[in-house]
Order: structure tokens, then sequence, then C-alpha cells
């Protein structure tokens, strides 16, 4: 609390009053009277004492003392003294806390977001009776953490639960969050750090900004990647100094495996880095079977730079996805060529027979116009056939390929087969699995179908799609529709091994994983994926995932420059100006609070003490006194 | 006469009996003391004034008046069995003697029962009766006993009563209100011989500056009577006559 001014000083000069109630006491005063035998050694004692009589007379009288307190208790009082104290909220509050990666800064003991989190209960403590708060936390996804309550126990339960997110804190929705709840009459609070956060000092609301935190220093892994060269991966790790003086920094890099659990020390070495620099670091020939490479700031001189955490690991996958191998069975059909060669992660191996000896098997056939035998299991595309086989036989060929209707089929996913024609196509005949997808006048243009598992015997295809026409004696190739038909049957027919993840992702950020899949977070939390995708993705590290056969890793990393800068915004901060800092190293917002009742309540009580003493006649002082004179 | 020791001169002092070698040679005053070979006076003085009739709270009599008595009779006791000449004299002009052997034992107890019950000596003057003592004294020994609490002090008595070739020797009795006062708060003291009033607001402090005071007071007397070849002894009335006779006083050879 800072020091104590009055509002109405002049009301000191009520202190004069003091002067009357000396003199009326000195007159009212009456001596008891003493018989003693001889009052010549009194009169000697008292002798050089006549001087400050007064003062002799009126010290040992307690009453007077009392009304003379009292008195100074009510002069004080009608000064309306006032000390400033830390504002407290009345009547609705809102209170934005930034649960943002910063508040997690250390230049604050334990960190910003605890010194934040006593703030706010410094602010419930001081709730009247009526009063109301909600508390929102502001993260990547702000949330109110209760609705406006005058319930301080639901209040201090809700903030206890309250964490802080890697997640960037999005100002701009917080604000709109409080906007919705605000009334003329509620007053907004907003608690944080103010780095990073452009959209609080766009606001326009009115709202007290009460920052948290000092100039923090901080040193971050502000890019890690791994890259794919022709001698094997090389990892780029980039850190940089958000301090204002110079560091010298420990970074490690190291190998992980597919389970997640062992690392092996790759590399390390200590980088000079100039305050407001970067350097960069480049590793080259990681040890291809390494799943991921983790890079992390071991030590950091002097300790004091680097005071938030969260941003001293990154981690990168060491992703080569080996490429789908496909056959195509053609004697040269450049529609199809140039439409499977355009696909990613797919190796195209074109003859004109089925290869005699090949060591490992194509994920994908497909057969153009050629009679082959494959080989079982087969994931086989048909276009033109011109044999039967062992799985479906060929009719009679049909000219009224008027597009009737098309399947819900993966094949067909943006494909439009309206404007498409087809001069002719033979029509199929195969099993119960394989199913019409596009139907014309005269019969089906398109087939496709799963071979159902059956005991005791191979099935000759896995996936078997067929298109029962000539490319060339239709406008399909050359119509929009084509290229994206064979991607779709491609994927359809030979999905990647690893589905179609991504390796990297930022904190919070909600990943596309394929229903069912099976996510372990780095914590060790096993997840299954439902309808509305991945989003657990809080916490940093390698996650991995499988479904079915298929499996892989990605990595969630910190890397957020305007979240590593850590540094109060200068511009945010100049709206605390009036401030002072409290024991948690909180910047509050200062406030006269008036203390005038307090000394109204001692001026009663001492009141109260002079009566009581004055209706038992001082009894202790009568004990010493003795009985009045005899005479 | 018969020499018998020097002691220095104070005022009141017969010139007479100055050594003048010693002024000559040392130009220090001292006169001699002769052992009369006759039987030995003993003078004495009892002081009878108000504030030696001091009644304390809870006294149905005045102790220290009685004590002072008592002190009195015994010494004047004493001197008789031994055969001196006695004179007792009270500050209220009541005196017996020069009275000899234990015939005159039944006088002194007399004097002082009637003089108990007499009025105080509010008139009293401890000089003037010291003085006008002194102008028909004997030489001899004089005891006495009293508060020395006259406003007009004491010195000028002493003086004379030295003068005239008297040993004093002062039993300054004091009663436990004069020697640890119980009293405290805004009083106004009334002195219970002269009547005048003293206005105190006593607290601690005041009090340790009494102590102080009576600690001046009594070794001031002290030494004043010391100077003079004289004794003196501090009686606090609350002690018991045996004690004080029996024990103090021949402890400290008062008496034989």
């Amino acid at each position: 609390m800072a020091g104590v001014n009055a509002l109405n000083p002049i009301g000191l000069a009520l202190a004069l009053l003091a002067i009357p109630i000396v003199l009326l006491y000195l007159l009212r005063l009456r001596r008891r009277e003493q018989r003693v035998s001889s009052t010549l050694l009194w009169r000697q004692t008292v002798m050089d004492r006549e001087a400050n009589a007064l003062w002799q007379r009126l010290r040992p009288n307690i009453l007077l003392l009392l009304q003379l307190l009292t008195l100074a208790f009510l002069v004080f009082a009608l000064t309306r003294p006032y000390a400033l104290a830390p504002a407290g909220l009345t009547g609705r509050a809102i209170v934005l806390l930034d649960a943002s990666a910063s508040m997690e800064a250390t230049d604050v003991a334990p960190s910003r977001f605890e010194a934040a989190r006593r703030g706010v209960r410094g602010l419930i403590d001081g709730l009247g009776t009526t009063d109301e708060m909600t508390i929102i936390l502001v993260d990547g996804s702000p949330r109110a953490l209760t609705p406006l309550t005058s319930s301080r126990a639901d209040l201090y339960a809700a903030l206890e639960q309250a964490r802080t997110s890697l997640a960037p804190a999005n100002w701009s929705a917080a604000l709109s969050l409080a906007g919705a709840l605000r009334t003329p009459s509620t007053s907004i609070v907003i608690i944080g750090d103010g780095a990073n956060s452009d959209d609080l000092k766009a606001q326009a609301d009115p709202a007290q900004f009460r920052p948290v935190g000092g100039a923090g220093a901080n040193i971050a892994i502000s890019a890690f990647a791994l890259r794919q060269t022709v001698r094997g991966a090389s990892a780029l790790a980039r850190v940089t100094n958000h301090g204002s003086q110079d560091a010298t920094v420990l970074l490690s890099l190291r190998a992980g495996t597919a389970n997640g659990t062992a690392t092996s020390l790759l590399d390390a070495r200590e980088l000079q880095i100039a305050a407001g620099q970067s350097a960069q670091w480049t590793v080259n020939g990681i040890d291809p079977a390494a799943a991921y490479v983790r890079a992390s700031i071991d030590r950091v001189a002097p300790a004091e730079s680097n005071v938030l955490s969260a941003d001293d690991m990154a981690w990168a996958v060491n992703a080569a996805p080996a490429p789908r191998r496909a056959l195509l069975l053609s004697r040269g059909n450049r529609f199809l060529e140039q439409a499977l060669g355009a696909l990613p992660n797919l190796q195209v191996t074109r003859a004109i027979s089925m290869p005699i000896d090949f060591a490992q098997p194509y994920d994908l056939i497909v057969v153009d116009g050629i009679s082959a035998t494959l080989p079982a299991r087969s994931h086989a595309l048909f276009v033109n056939p011109i044999a039967d086989t062992p799985v479906f036989s060929l009719g009679a060929v049909f000219s009224a390929t008027g597009f009737v209707d098309a399947a819900q089929h993966p094949t067909l996913l943006a494909v439009d087969w309206r404007g498409i024609n087809v001069l002719d196509a033979r029509r199929v005949a195969g099993p119960g699995w394989l199913l019409p997808v596009v139907n014309a006048q005269g019969g089906p243009l398109m087939l496709a179908g799963e071979s159902p598992a059956a005991e005791g015997r191979t099935p000759e295809f896995e996936r078997l799609a067929i298109l029962p026409f000539d490319l060339r004696r239709s406008d399909l190739p050359l119509q929009i529709a084509f290229p994206v038909l064979i991607a779709n049957t491609v994927e359809w027919l030979a999905p990647l091994r690893g589905l179609d993840v991504p390796i990297s992702a930022r904190p919070g950020e909600a990943l596309a994983l394929p229903v069912g899949a099976s996510v372990v977070n780095p914590a060790g939390a096993r997840q299954t994926v439902d309808a509305r995708g991945y989003g657990a993705t809080g916490l940093p590290g390698m996650y991995s995932y499988a479904l079915g056969a298929a499996s892989g890793l990605f990595a969630v990393n910190f890397l957020d420059a305007r979240e590593s800068a850590i540094v109060p915004d200068p511009e945010v901060a100049l709206r605390a100006a009036g401030t002072a800092t409290d024991a948690n190293g909180l910047q509050v917002q200062l406030s006269q609070r008036e203390i005038w009742p307090f000394l109204a309540a001692l001026a009663l009580v001492a009141l109260l003490v002079e009566w009581w003493i004055y209706q038992r006649g001082m009894p202790a002082l009568r004990r010493r006194t003795g009985p009045d004179s005899r005479s | 006469m018969e020499f018998a020791d020097y002691r220095a001169y104070t005022p009141g002092d017969d010139p007479r009996r100055l050594d003048w070698n010693i002024l000559a040679r040392h130009g220090k005053t001292f006169i001699k003391l002769f052992e009369d070979e006759e039987d030995a006076t003993v003078t004495i003085l009892l002081d009878a004034s108000g504030s030696m009739r001091w009644v304390a709270e809870g006294e149905s009599e005045s102790l220290k008046w009685r004590r002072a008595a008592e002190i009195a009779l015994a010494i004047g006791c004493v001197a008789l069995s031994s055969g001196d000449r006695v004179i007792f004299e009270t500050s209220s002009r009541a005196r017996c003697g020069p009275r000899r052997g234990l015939g005159g034992m039944s006088e002194l107890i007399r004097l002082a029962e009637r003089e108990a019950g007499s009025p105080p000596d509010t008139r009293a003057n401890l000089n003037e009766w010291l003085r006008r003592h002194a102008a028909a004294a004997r030489p001899g020994l004089c005891y006495l006993v009293s508060d020395m609490l006259d406003p007009a002090g004491y010195l000028e008595g002493l003086n004379a009563l030295g003068g005239a070739g008297l040993d004093v020797s002062v039993l300054h009795t004091l009663c436990p209100d004069e020697l640890e006062p119980g009293i405290a708060g805004d009083l106004r003291l009334r002195d219970i011989e002269s009547a005048e009033m003293q206005d105190v607001s006593l607290d601690p402090a005041v009090l340790s500056r009494y102590r102080e005071r009576l600690a001046a007071f009594t070794a001031e007397i002290r030494n004043q009577v010391m100077r003079r070849g004289g004794r003196y002894h501090l009686v606090d009335t609350s002690t018991s006559i045996e004690q004080i006779v029996l024990g103090d006083l021949r402890r400290q050879g008062w008496l034989a």
C-alpha cells in the first residue's frame, strides 16, 4: 500500500480543539488533599520541576489522554485520509486471464501465469456479496471458465483449473466473448503480460489492463526441419535470442526411434548468439534409421537469458515415404501414362506383359487393352479389357452409353460424368462384389469392388476397378475429370501406407486423421480419432498414430517467434501507467481507498474506553493513591 | 581536665579550645577535646513537634512518636544506670533533670507519658529550641532524637550545641510513610505541623526523585553530625525497640 494522503487536509485545523480540552481539564482539575508528616522533602523534590508543572499535572491523567486520542482520531477522520490500494471490482466484472505460452515465463516467480492467477484471486477476494464475476481464459480458443457468478467458491475452483496453453492467445475472440457478456455497468479487467497482443491494443472498449511480468529475456528454437537430400537427411536448426544481452547456447540433436522411447545423441554445439539475433546450425548425414530428430537447448549462459522453457525443444519427423509402385501393362496409352506419372509417390513401370520375376509386389497394376494373368491379391485397374479373367467375363459391345447415374464411390470424388461421351463399351459380368459405379443406358461404364475375405481361398483381386471401354474411343481423357478419376482410383486401389497425415503441426492445431486411427501423445495417452479429427495437440513432442497396418509419426512444435518474444509490448504497457507492483510482481491499478470509517471506529473505541474508566473511577489509580484526606 | 583527642573545628566551637600550634604549622583548624574528670552529663533531647506525632493510616496512635520516646527513655535509662547525670528535655519545653541514679527513671517515664498525652507543639522551631537549650547547657554527651524535618533547618541548632561543649549524636527517626511513600496521583499535600499545602502530581519519576532527595537529606545530616565528632543513626520507626536498642545501637557502640 502506498503512502496515506488526505482529501480534506484543512480538517487538521480542528486539532486546535485540543487546547480547550486541556484548558477545561486544568480548570476542572481538583487535587485530593493528602496529609503528610511534613512537606519539606516534597517541596524540595518538586522545586526544580515547577517550570513544567503543567505537564506534571497532565501527565498521569489517562482520561485526558483518551480524550485527546479520541479527538485525534476524529480530526484525522475528518481530513478524509486515503491510501492507494489495488482497485477492487464492484458490480459485474469480466476478467480476461492471459493463458498464452509466454505466461509460462519465470521472470516473475514462480511464473507469470501464477502471478496473474494470484491477481485474479485477489480480485475475487475483493468481491462484495452482490458482485458478479466471470473469468475468461484467453488461449488459442478463449472460453469462459464460469458463467457470471457471485459464488467465490465457483470462481476459485474455476481458477484452479486454469492452465496455460502453447497456442497463441486469441485476443480478438476473447474480446468478442467479453463483449457478448458485457453490459453498460460491466467492467473488464485484462490480466496478462501484454506480449504479442496486437488485438489487445486495437480493442476499443474501456478495460483495465493489469500487466504481469517484466522485460523477460528468452532464447528459443525458432525453426527446426529435416530435409531429404541425395546424401541422406540434413537437419536445420535456428535459435533466436529474444533478449537484450548476448548469450551462449548449448544446442543438441538427438535421434529417436519409431516407438518414441530411445534417443541417441547425434551432435551438440555451442552457439554464440548476439542480442536480438539468430544463429543457424545444419547437421548433415542424419541416420536414415532415425524415426525423428529432437533439437533441444540444454544450457544457456547467462541463465536469466532464458525464462521460457516451452520453446527450448523441437521435433522433426524423418519422413522419407516409400513410393508406391505401379505396373502399367499397355501397348502404349499416352493419356494413362501422363495421368499416372503426374501422381505423387507413384513409381510407374510400363510393360506389355507381366514380368516373369519381380521381387517386390506392385501396389497397383493397370491393364490397358492387354490380356494378362495377374498375381493373386492384386489391386488392379482394367481399362478396355479384351479377355475374360477368372473374376469377370466380357459380354457384348453396347453403344447406348448415355449417362444414367453414378454411385457414391471414392473413385468418383469430384468427378462429373455427365459431360463425358463414350463411343461404345463392353458389358462386364462379374461377381456380386463387383458393382457398377457408373451406369449408362446400355450397361455400366465403370465397375469397382473389393473382394470379400473368404476362408481357404486366395482372392485374385483385393480391389478391382474396370473401365470397359477404350479411352481413345471416348472424350474422357480430354476431360478435366480424367486425372481426378485416375488419382481417385489409384488412391482407392493403393492407398498410401502411412496415411495422409502431415508430419508437423502447431500446438492446438486440429489434424484430419482418419476416423478410427489411434493416436498416442508424448505423454503416452492414447486416443481414438472420431469424426471431428484429432485436436488434442496441446503438448509439444512426438505423436504416433496407427490405423490398421498404416502407422506414422507427426511432431507438434512450439515454433512461434511471436510467442517466444515474451517482452511485454510497450504500447500495451503504457496503458498501465499509474500502477504499482504487488508482492506477486503483478502490476495493479491503484485507487483511493478512504480510511475514515476505520479512524471513526477507533475514536468510538477510545471514547468507550474513556467512559468505562471514568465509570469505574479508575480503581487502579485509587489503589495507588490511597484514601482521601481524613480532614 | 585531661586531653583526650582532636577534632575539626566547626562554627560555634569555643575559639579558646583551638590548637594554635597546629593552626600555625599546618593552617588547619582543630580543637582539643578533654575528658571531664567529673561525672559526665547526658542530655537527651526529644523532638515533640507535629511531624513527630504523625499517625499513619491504620494506626490508633503515633508509632513514630512512641518509638522516638522509647529510644530516648532507653538511652536515659542506660545513662542513669551508669551513674551519669541525665537531663531530659522535649521541644515542647518539658524538662526533667539533671537526675542521677535509677530513681530518676520513673520521673523520665512520667514526663514521657505526660508529653504523649499533650497536643503536638505546632510552633516548634528546631534551631530555636536547640539554641535555647545550648545557652544553659552543661558540656557532655547530647542525644537528639528527631526527624529533623524543620523548614528552618537544623544547622544553627547543631552549631549552638557544639559551641556549648556538647558532643551531639542524632537518632534520626523517620517513619515508613517518610522513607517509602505509598501515595500517587494528583494530590494536595498538607503539612500536619505547619498546615502548609504543596501540590504534587505523583508518578514513578517524581517518587524516584523524592527517594533521591531523602537520601541526600539523611546523608547531609550524617555528614554534619560526624564532622562535629558525633554519631548518627537512621531509625525506621517500624523497627521494634528491642531491635533498635539491643541490636542496632549496641552493635554500633552507642550503648556499652
